[in-house]
């Protein structure tokens, strides 16, 4: 007899999806899914807005990191608009970009992930939760919860607001950074970098508690990519996009004016099975071309940092893990250590003497009639592709967001956790907590992928040969 | 530690109003729209005891706000009311078995500030019932009326409690006095 244990939807990430595990007759894992169940499609009906607006509605896809879609979509205005942008807006855009990345990062590792590695993948799920973090580990709390505030008070003293800043716009930003905004900043950052430096020393007490999950959670050779400045170094921003193999060999780079090209090495695969598509490397075709983006991806893309602390750690990681670590298990490091540099780069930023200048715009009408942005959000890659008319309105428009190119690492790993941990004899909390688990490595935004909306209960499934359901787990 | 900290960094106000909502979805951003209005209408004797967020949805950061606060009053929209009715009641704390993600609530805000920052503000929410939760910036007209007196409301409560007076802003009047006698 064949079974299915489908978990639907799957807890503590962003967004609407089921986990569905195939069992064959002798009860083990044949197959497993990771279904995105949601769908709203940003990419249809931004056809027809005037290209101005493209950052403000983009920024709509995700209530939780809209800075990202905005940078993404202010680049490919930029590219229409043929423009440099003033290199104070770079700036001032890059810091925005970073205190993005620092508080959608502290929210992953502490309250999304963190209960898992403190109280264990079979911990009472009464006390694996954020409350049971915060009496029992309140400190650790406490630095995540003003962690994030850091982050999002950049935002709103950059941005005007935390959610949906409209500061982002075609050509720069719209405003310049006072003097006083900039001292209130730089006046959390020794507070900001004694939180994650916290959260390091903890995380290295924690970390080798889990060789188990260390060796099943999505561990198997793939490519990486993740952009590079100039130098090699790791990139948020704008740069090239580098991928490399599983030894962190380089093995394609699309350079920073090369991207209206990015369609000669990512291709875009649909399945039945999920709304958010399959994006692979092109020139291994489908589903050959498996590769992961995000805070690991980065890591091992870049040849380091570029921040002294950031580039300390990097130096313990790589001498615990080497140059390419292929466990998805190790995103949590990379998230830590990512979250270590945008605080500090965000200081050098702020300390350049002309982040005060006013000049911040560069103003045009469209000089093309296609433009493409790609940007990092904290997920991974986020590329914006758009085609206007002549009248300078939407007639096209493509987005590949970070957790797309995850999508196969992410299915491959569900599979791999699932084939190790679960025994469709004995279903356990922890069996199933630990597919999940796979899944939160990523820190997938399905409201982004998909550009839908909403919140993740957690269903699962069991279901017999003939595809009738015997047993069903659920959570709201 | 902590909590010292907080109230170094955060200027201590007596209320905070938090209105939230999504502001492309009609009704959905009668939260905001109850901030907006309190925004144009408080005087600034009284704007300095009060802090006014506006936001897309509740985020666990949001305890550190909430924890310097003696009072906070969450604006919300409601499917489960009828459209143009208002309703104010006090916080349950939510915590135990709660899967906290990326969307809070009340309940969960407020639990997370007690146990993280040991704060005990008094809590209440206030919802206003929709009409549409439609793609549109605009409020229905039963709604922008209920905002504008729930905005009355929590403006007449915020004065009271500046002048030291018990007021409990769960007892609605029909019809709440206008600005200038308060």
């Amino acid at each position: 007899m064949t079974r299915t244990i489908t978990i639907d939807g799957v807890t503590r990430i962003e967004g609407h999806a089921k986990i569905t595990i195939h069992l064959d007759e002798s009860g083990k894992v044949c197959d497993a899914q990771f279904h995105v169940t949601q769908f709203r499609g940003f990419e249809k009906f931004v056809e027809g807005r005037p290209l101005t607006e493209m950052p403000g509605i983009m920024a709509r896809i995700c209530g939780i990191c809209p800075v990202s879609h905005l940078m993404a979509a202010a680049k490919a205005c930029d590219d229409i608009l043929a423009v440099d942008i003033p290199p104070t807006a770079d700036k001032l855009r890059r810091i925005m970009n970073l205190a993005q990345m620092v508080q959608s990062h502290a929210l992953s590792f502490f309250h999304l992930s963190s209960p898992d590695l403190l109280f264990g993948m079979d911990g009472d799920p009464l006390r694996r939760n954020i409350f049971g973090l915060i009496r029992e580990h309140p400190d650790f709390a406490r630095d995540g919860i003003l962690l994030r505030k850091f982050g999002q008070d950049v935002i709103a003293l950059l941005g005007g607001k935390k959610i949906h800043p409209a500061w982002v716009v075609p050509g720069g930003v719209n405003a310049p950074l006072t003097e006083d905004k900039r001292d209130a900043i730089l006046k959390e950052i020794p507070a900001a970098m004694a939180r994650v430096n916290r959260a390091l020393d903890y995380f290295h007490q924690v970390e080798n508690r889990y060789p188990a999950e260390v060796d099943a959670f999505a561990n198997f050779p793939t490519h990486f990519a993740g952009l590079v400045n100039p130098e090699g170094l790791l990139e948020h921003y704008d740069g090239a996009m580098k991928f490399v193999d599983h030894q962190g060999f380089p093995i394609a780079e699309l350079g920073r004016n090369d991207q209206r090209h990015y369609g000669a090495l990512i291709g875009e695969a649909v399945e039945k099975y999920s709304y958010l598509k399959f994006p692979y490397f092109k020139p291994q075709g489908y589903p050959a071309g498996i590769y992961r983006v995000g805070p690991l991806a980065r890591l091992i893309v870049a040849e380091r940092c570029g921040t002294v602390n950031a580039d300390k750690e990097l130096g313990v990681f790589r001498t615990r893990l080497g140059r390419a670590p292929q466990s998805s298990f190790h995103y949590h490091w990379a998230r830590l250590i990512e979250i270590l540099y945008g605080i500090e780069m965000i200081q050098r930023l702020l300390q350049f003497p002309d982040i005060l200048n006013t000049h911040i715009r560069s103003r045009a009408r469209p000089n093309r009639l296609e433009g493409v942005g790609i940007s990092e959000a904290p997920r991974g890659t986020l590329i914006h592709h758009y085609k206007i008319d002549e009248n300078g309105l939407i007639r096209w428009a493509n987005l590949i967001i970070a957790t797309g190119h995850n999508n196969l690492a992410m299915n491959l790993g569900v599979r791999q956790v699932a084939e190790r941990f679960v025994d469709a004899e004995h279903l356990s909390e922890g069996m199933l907590n630990r597919v999940e688990a796979v899944i939160r490595c990523f820190d997938p935004c399905l409201s982004c992928s998909t550009h839908a909306l909403g919140q993740m209960p957690l269903r699962i499934e069991l279901c017999r040969a003939d595809g009738e359901v015997c047993d069903v787990l659920q959570r709201d | 530690m902590y909590c010292n900290e907080i109230n170094a960094t955060i200027p201590p106000v007596e209320t905070l109003v938090i209105g939230y909502g999504n502001t492309l979805r009609a009704d959905d951003g009668a939260g905001p729209a109850v901030i907006e209005k309190l925004t144009s209408i408080l005087p600034r004797r009284l704007a300095q005891k009060v802090q006014l967020l506006s936001c897309g949805q509740l985020t666990p950061e949001l305890a550190v706000d909430i924890a310097p606060c003696q009072r906070i009053i969450f604006i919300d929209a409601s499917m489960a009311l009828p459209a143009g009715s208002i309703s104010i009641n006090p916080v349950q704390e939510e915590c135990g078995a709660v899967l906290m993600g990326h969307y809070s609530t009340p309940g969960t805000v407020l639990a997370m500030a007690r146990s993280a920052f040991g704060a005990h503000p008094h809590a209440w929410v206030a919802a206003i019932g929709c009409q549409s939760v439609e793609i549109s910036d605009k409020l229905t007209p039963r709604v922008a009326t209920a905002v504008d007196r729930l905005a009355r409301h929590v403006y007449h409560a915020i004065a009271r409690w500046s002048k030291g007076q018990t007021f409990l802003p769960e007892m609605l009047p029909n019809s709440e006095p206008a600005l200038k006698a308060i």
